[in-house]
């Protein structure tokens, strides 16, 4: 039990009764109850206090201390959260000195925190003194909140070390998207590194005891996702004895025809030359007057004709998305810059054994798909697929061709976009992030370093989960945490603003259930 | 005195300590706001000067209880003495309001004991008022008529602490009280506290700090006229650690006034007397080295060298002026309309 002392600078100072072995941790819930209604307090400073402050004499003499001037006491200083029931006559209730104050239930949580019992379960943590905990009511058992679901269409950003986390966190979101999440929903995840998503199939591996507790409260068990299929460019491959079903991965490729000409713009990243963004108007003519074509057309056909712009002093026709058509003269250096970008790319186009997918394969309700796009030109191939698919998906729900809730994992987003894009460079995405939420179209940017998150998207993320990192780097997106609280931050615990949920800032993500081996 | 029946005390638990309140406390504050007796907003904490009361000038001072010299403290036997008996500790913190009709005094009584993990308080807070004025006494059971209410609130509070301590304090036990065992007009009243804790098998130790009493220097002859008083004595003749031989005094009127005294030097400041009772002191005489090495010991765990204060009663006093703010009396008088307003003081008369 704690005991109200009273209100200092606006928030409530208790102090533990005899009972109370040991410090609160910030972050944790407490409730008082008076005859009349309950009131939630979130602890915000929680210390050691020494109420004899005993000489440091004896213990310099070498003398052993006396015990009852041993005794420490928990100084609390929290703010009030909420009250059960709220007052409805336009008071606030007086939270009375003397009153006891105890851990508050799930159930006292849950109402003030106005949470629904739907979206992923997260666990309330805590990082203090260098520990990282979850926090429990007074039977002992976890609090948990359940991270809204309108906040994936909100955008959210990961953030964390290699090894914090991050991807563990992504996983577990993205499985309850297309599983659990009511009339299920469809993940795209970009896949960039090692075989991190491609195993979303396989139920996760762990002897973990807390890990196996944490699911068992949760009521959950290991469990791979039934419909997962693994995308991967025809020009790459799978490599063995990775444990990654071959059943479920399918070779892609590009219809030089049916893509979108913004996509193309993928494969300029690093070309800074804002002559080098005409090219979608190039490639978009270059469609339009091939269109009816009697042969079948490939991407190599449009790397010769961009090629044969030397003999026209570089100077190109033109279609903008309104159609008009313009004249354009590249410099020399960016004709060559792109030229050399093309003929990369030639292999992405047009493979035969390869399919090409579009929106209708991706928004698909209960259905994971992971396009691998790790390895050498992996990113180009990224780059350009994902400005394609993005582009699909945002045209089939702005037409109502599709209902179905989609949330898109971009894992190191600026391997595909620009750190320094412009909102107008984001094209899609840009869009996707400001109307997700009309469309059901969520984001997860997940990267070690948020600067590498693209200028123009940092202001419409409203979401963001730090995993162990540096504190500028949380700092940075308006994160309040010190350096000492997110460097001793263990694996799977996160420093986080989510959306809908404010009061929530230190959380400890179960294990995915999916695609982790430990 | 405190009521007799034991019902009408109103007892606060607190943890495993308690706080009671005089049973004469609510109704003299009620009586106070039906007299239309104010009392000022401005509060005295006073203290019991006990320096004040030296010995009378007809005692005698009877060396020889221990051979001459000086004594070496140990302050590891004190920490065993500690750890192996019961200790308790008394002080008081005192808040006067005098004001035109009279004079209140808002007493915090306060003991500890050594608890297994904590200290454990047991205060009786007292408020008394005292007044010349007949008219104001006339059918009052609670506010008192004093023509020297200095007297008269010091017979209260030694009658008060008696109680308390009589009540409260466990058998077997040795307890630290603040002030001197004779002095004064308190004298009988604290040899009286003195016997009913023997009768429990406890051993009251008397600690005197600021005393200005000169009873050694006056009387051993190599030290006549050579010292300003028997602290300056002892502090120019002890170490860190020591303590002097014990001396025994007595009234020459009346030989139950007696007690034998020490001072002790814990640092390099003013030492502090130990007082004890004759009776005490023939009782549990064996023990007696001990309890000054467990005073030592209590005098380093409270570790203050400018003012050094046995550690028990140090907390004894934190807890009495905590529970003075505990009750917050000063919203108390204001609720009964006891305290003027700052016109009534600017232009009551």
């Amino acid at each position: 039990m704690w005991i109200v002392v009273g209100e200092e600078k606006g928030k409530i100072k208790l102090v533990s009764s005899k009972e109370v072995n040991a410090i609160l941790p910030k972050g944790a819930f407490l409730t008082i109850e008076d005859e009349e209604r309950k009131h939630v307090l979130m602890v915000t400073d929680s210390q050691q206090f020494e109420p004899y402050s005993p000489s440091p004499m004896l213990a310099d003499m070498n003398l052993s201390p006396l015990k009852q001037d041993q005794k420490c006491q928990n100084i609390i200083h929290g703010i009030r959260i909420g009250d059960i029931p709220e007052r409805t006559d336009g008071f606030i209730d007086f939270i009375r000195p003397q009153s006891l104050a105890r851990r508050s239930s799930q159930e006292e949580i849950d109402s003030v925190l106005g949470l629904k019992n739907t979206g992923p379960a997260l666990f309330l943590a805590t990082v203090h003194g260098g520990k990282n905990q979850i926090l429990r009511d007074e039977k002992g058992n976890p609090i948990k909140v359940c991270f809204p679901t309108e906040a994936f269409y909100h955008q959210i950003l990961i953030c964390g070390k290699t090894g914090s986390g991050k991807t563990v966190a992504s996983k577990y979101l993205a499985q309850y998207f297309v599983e659990e999440m009511e009339n299920f929903g469809a993940v795209l995840a970009v896949n960039v590194k090692d075989v991190d998503f491609l195993r979303m199939d396989k139920p996760s591996v762990t002897n973990n005891p807390d890990v196996l507790n944490e699911w068992k409260f949760l009521g959950k068990n290991a469990s791979g996702i039934k419909n997962f299929v693994v995308y991967y460019p025809a020009n790459s491959i799978i490599p063995s004895g990775n444990n990654v079903n071959r059943d479920i991965c399918r070779k892609i490729t590009l219809d030089v025809m049916r893509l979108d000409p913004e996509a193309l713009s993928g494969l300029l990243l690093g070309i800074s030359d804002t002559a080098a963004q005409h090219l979608p108007g190039i490639f978009r003519k270059w469609q339009e007057d091939n269109r009816n074509a009697k042969r079948r057309i490939t991407f190599n056909d449009f790397v010769q004709y961009f090629a044969r712009g030397e003999q026209d002093k570089y100077t190109y026709e033109t279609m903008n998305s309104r159609r008009d058509i313009l004249q354009v003269t590249l410099p020399w250096g960016t004709y060559q810059n792109i030229l050399r970008n093309l003929e990369y790319a030639i292999e992405f186009f047009d493979n035969e054994d390869a399919e090409i997918i579009d929106a209708k394969d991706i928004l698909v309700r209960g259905k994971m798909s992971v396009i691998n796009v790790a390895g050498e030109k992996g990113a180009k191939f990224g780059a350009v697929i994902l400005r394609h698919l993005l582009k699909d998906i945002v045209e089939e729900k702005r037409m109502g061709l599709s209902k179905v809730p989609i949330l898109i994992l971009i894992d190191e987003v600026h391997q595909f976009y620009d750190t320094n894009s412009s909102k107008e460079a984001l094209g899609e995405l840009d869009t996707i992030c400001r109307t997700g939420r009309s469309q059901e179209i969520g984001v997860i940017f997940s990267s070690q370093n948020p600067s590498d998150i693209p200028s123009g998207l940092a202001n419409v993320i409203n979401t963001k989960i730090f995993f162990k990192s540096d504190s500028s780097a949380a700092k940075l997106h308006d994160i309040s945490v010190s350096s000492e609280e997110i460097l001793t931050l263990r694996k799977g615990y996160a420093i986080a603003n989510i959306h809908g949920i404010p009061q929530v800032r230190v959380m400890k993500f179960p294990l995915a259930f999916a695609g982790v081996f430990e | 005195m405190l009521s007799q029946d034991e019902n009408e005390r109103a007892k606060i638990k607190l943890n495993n300590g308690c706080l009671i309140i005089h049973p004469a406390f609510n109704e003299t504050l009620k009586e106070l706001g039906r007299k239309k007796i104010r009392l000022p907003k401005e509060v005295t904490q006073i203290e019991i000067d006990f320096s004040s009361y030296g010995y009378p000038v007809n005692g005698r001072l009877v060396s020889g209880i221990e051979e001459p010299g000086k004594f070496e403290l140990d302050c590891r036997k004190g920490q065993k003495f500690c750890d192996q008996n019961k200790i308790c500790a008394y002080d008081e913190s005192i808040n006067k309001f005098e004001g035109l009709e009279g004079t209140g005094f808002l007493t915090s009584h306060s003991m500890i004991i050594h608890g297994d993990m904590d200290y454990i308080p047991i205060n009786l807070l007292t408020f008394y008022f005292y007044t010349r004025s007949l008219y104001l006494t006339k059918n009052s059971k609670y506010i008192k008529f004093s023509n020297d209410f200095e007297v008269d609130s010091k017979r209260d509070y030694v009658s008060d602490r008696e109680k308390l301590l009589v009540e409260n304090v466990p058998e077997d036990c040795t307890i630290f009280i603040d002030g001197p065992l004779i002095g004064g007009q308190m004298t009988k009243y604290t040899l009286d506290l003195n016997e009913a804790l023997l009768k429990k098998n406890s051993i009251p130790i008397f600690f005197v700090k600021n005393s200005r009493s000169n009873l050694v220097v006056d009387n051993v002859e190599e030290l006549k006229s050579k010292y300003n008083s028997d602290m300056h004595w002892a502090y120019s003749y002890l170490k860190p650690g020591e303590r002097t031989k014990f001396f025994r005094y007595v009234d020459k009127e009346n030989c139950n006034f007696a007690k034998i005294f020490c001072y002790l030097k814990a640092f390099e400041s003013s030492p502090c007397r130990i007082e004890i009772d004759i009776n005490t002191f023939k009782k549990y005489k064996d023990e007696i080295n001990q309890i000054m090495d467990l005073a030592y010991y209590l005098l380093i765990a409270q570790g203050d060298l400018h003012n050094p204060q046995i550690r028990s009663i140090a907390i004894a006093e934190k807890y009495a002026r905590a529970t003075l703010k505990l009750i917050n009396f000063e919203e108390l008088i204001k609720t009964l309309g006891i305290t003027p307003t700052i016109n009534q003081e600017r232009f009551a008369w």
